[in-house]
């Protein structure tokens, strides 16, 4: 203990940084995106303009409600890659369901979420009742989903949805794009369900020590379950979202965007071993990926460039964590 | 606070009627396969004892726990409670039992704080509807509870919000301890709780046992290699080796080098 006041401060803000370790993980975020809204203002005329920053949030609202879905899967200690192929799928009933088979609208929605539920469901049950490693099952079921949406609709493109999931993509509510109100529920259901329910501290206590949580009584199989089946209808609403904002779906739909999504969940702060899920951060780290795309495609940055700078990006920032948190590595 | 916590005169009151044992095992078998790891083990516990059971790697210290605790299925024996029979299939049945087990690698969640370690499993909800139908959790009742736990137990943590991975070892460790207790165990069983953590660290954890025992009459089994804190805190010592008890004797009666003989098996003159 000193008894100095430079030290009486440094261990009032150490006491701070241990206190809340959550804000001390989304305030570098959030001043990384906001420099680089300052750097893309300069650099690209249009970029502040009202429309540019609308057309980014509407975009970006599929990332985010599949980055709240991931940031709950990675708290209970597992990984779903499996999450494009669920969208494809997802794409393909509500597709069949409505333009092939003429089914209401609302018929069409609850089928693709039921669908998102059962591909966590065999998602969840594989990984803690069969006990196959996630990345594994995840694996599997990103190419047997996949499969599945090609063997239900082939290449075909489908087309003509009614208005009411057209407003679902690109209409409003109170001058806002309904896409991000939807992405809006997701981050406060996420946040309220992971810090402030029973089965939300479950799920972090599984994903951090899995054994003290065992020994506590918590159901581990049942924490892991609902986290994959969280994410698997989640991914239903984003291919909701995909289908109405392009009135047509196609088997291809969602292909390769865990990658994005995991991204932005790391960038967020999220620890890929578990305990530690940042909701907040996953929506700051998916504005961030969309925001250097969209401010480098605007400053008339070669797509090429903007790989580039996303994966070197996303390097950049954990490595930082980690040279200040060095217990990210371990475990 | 659980209601039922004693006063020291409640407990010295109820540990001088040292007639039926709290804990009772009786002709414990234990084999993995074709190996006995444990062969006729029987012990007892009196109400506000603190057993040491002591016993060379190996010797079935651990083995002779989990079976107590539920977390191995006995081959045979019996386990009495305050003179009743009783099976005890698993972890969850011990603790319903009132056994809650400090665990070597202290059974905390790291990540997350004290308060909601110490009701891991156990939360407490909000009284209004969000508790009841969605499980939203009262965290500022929680702490409060800590608060008043660890004021109890004089239990010194730094910092409540912080998970306890920021805390020492030490006052991990009283964590653990603490939630025991807090629980309402009438046994806790302590398995090495002074391992990996520092000497100071140890005095307080073994100070917080006996603080525990003396407030609110629970009885302790403490597993140790330490023969300094078997001497220093125990009333009794179980002696194992090879799976079977080769010792069963009161600390005043006894000193190291017969406990030490017993443990390695070397005769003493």
């Amino acid at each position: 203990m000193s008894n100095a006041s430079s030290g009486d401060f440094l261990t009032a803000v150490r006491t701070r940084l241990d206190a809340a370790p959550e804000s001390a993980l989304l305030l570098p975020t959030l001043f990384l995106l906001l420099l680089m809204i300052l750097i893309f203002s300069f650099t690209a005329d249009q970029f502040l303009s009202l429309s540019v920053l609308r057309n980014v949030l509407t975009q970006t609202s599929i990332y985010i409600i599949l980055g709240v879905g991931l940031t709950i899967v990675l708290t209970s200690g597992e990984i779903d890659i499996s999450i494009g192929s669920i969208i494809g799928l997802g794409a393909m009933i509500l597709g069949i369901s409505v333009v092939n088979l003429g089914f209401p609208i609302g018929i069409g929605l609850l089928a693709t979420l039921l669908v998102g539920v059962l591909c966590g469901l065999m998602n969840g049950f594989l990984t803690a009742v069969v006990r196959v490693p996630s990345i594994i099952v995840t694996l599997g079921a990103l190419t047997f989903f996949r499969g599945l949406a090609y063997l239900l609709g082939g290449g075909t493109v489908m087309i003509g949805f009614p208005p009411f999931l057209v407003w679902i993509g690109s209409g409003t509510f109170i001058g806002v794009p309904v896409p991000v109100w939807l992405a809006l529920i997701a981050v406060i259901f996420g946040q309220l369900f992971l810090k402030s329910t029973r089965t939300g501290q479950h799920i972090i206590a599984v994903g951090g020590n899995a054994e003290a949580a065992r020994l506590a009584g918590i159901n581990i199989r049942f924490s892991k379950i609902l986290a994959f089946v969280i994410m698997g209808a989640l991914a239903a609403v984003a291919s909701i979202i995909m289908v109405a904002r392009l009135d047509a779906a196609q088997s291809v739909m969602g292909a390769g965007i865990e990658l994005q999504v995991l991204a932005a969940v790391v960038l967020g702060g999220t620890s890929l071993f578990g305990g530690r899920g940042v909701i907040l951060g996953s929506v700051l780290g998916a504005l961030i990926l969309s925001i250097l795309q969209t401010g480098l495609l605007l400053s008339g940055v070669v797509q090429f460039w903007q790989l580039v700078a996303v994966g070197a990006l996303l390097i950049a920032v954990v490595a930082l964590r980690i040279s200040y948190e060095p217990s990210e590595v371990q475990s | 606070m659980p209601s039922g916590m004693q006063t020291g005169a409640d407990r010295r009151a109820t540990r001088a009627d040292a007639g039926t044992p709290v804990l009772e095992a009786r002709n414990i078998h234990k084999n993995f396969g074709g190996v006995r790891a444990l062969e006729d083990v029987s012990f007892h516990l009196n109400k506000g004892e603190i057993l040491g059971i002591v016993g060379d790697n190996g010797a079935g210290k651990s083995t002779l726990i989990k079976t107590v605790t539920g977390a191995y299925r006995k081959t045979s024996g019996e386990i009495w409670l305050d003179g009743k029979h009783v099976e005890v299939e698993n972890t969850r049945k011990a603790r319903e039992l009132g056994i809650e087990t400090v665990y070597q690698a202290s059974g905390l969640v790291e990540v997350m704080d004290a308060p909601s370690n110490l009701f891991l499993g156990r939360e407490m909800t909000r009284s209004n509807w969000l508790g009841n139908a969605l499980g939203f959790i009262n965290r500022r009742k929680m702490r409060v509870e800590t608060v008043e736990l660890l004021k109890m137990l004089n239990i010194e943590v730094r910092n409540l919000a912080a998970p306890v991975r920021n805390l020492s070892g030490g006052q991990q460790q009283s964590v653990a301890v603490g939630r025991a207790a807090y629980w309402q165990g009438k046994i806790i069983i302590l398995d090495e709780p002074a391992n990996n953590i520092g000497v100071d660290q140890q005095r307080a954890v073994l100070e917080l046992v006996e603080r525990v025992r003396d407030t609110q009459g629970v009885s302790f089994i403490l597993i140790s290699h330490n023969m300094d804190h078997i001497f220093n805190l125990a009333d009794r010592v179980l002696v194992m080796r090879n799976g079977r008890t080769v010792g069963n004797l009161r600390i005043a009666d006894t000193s190291r080098a017969e406990v030490v003989g017993l443990i390695t098996g070397a005769t003493i003159t």
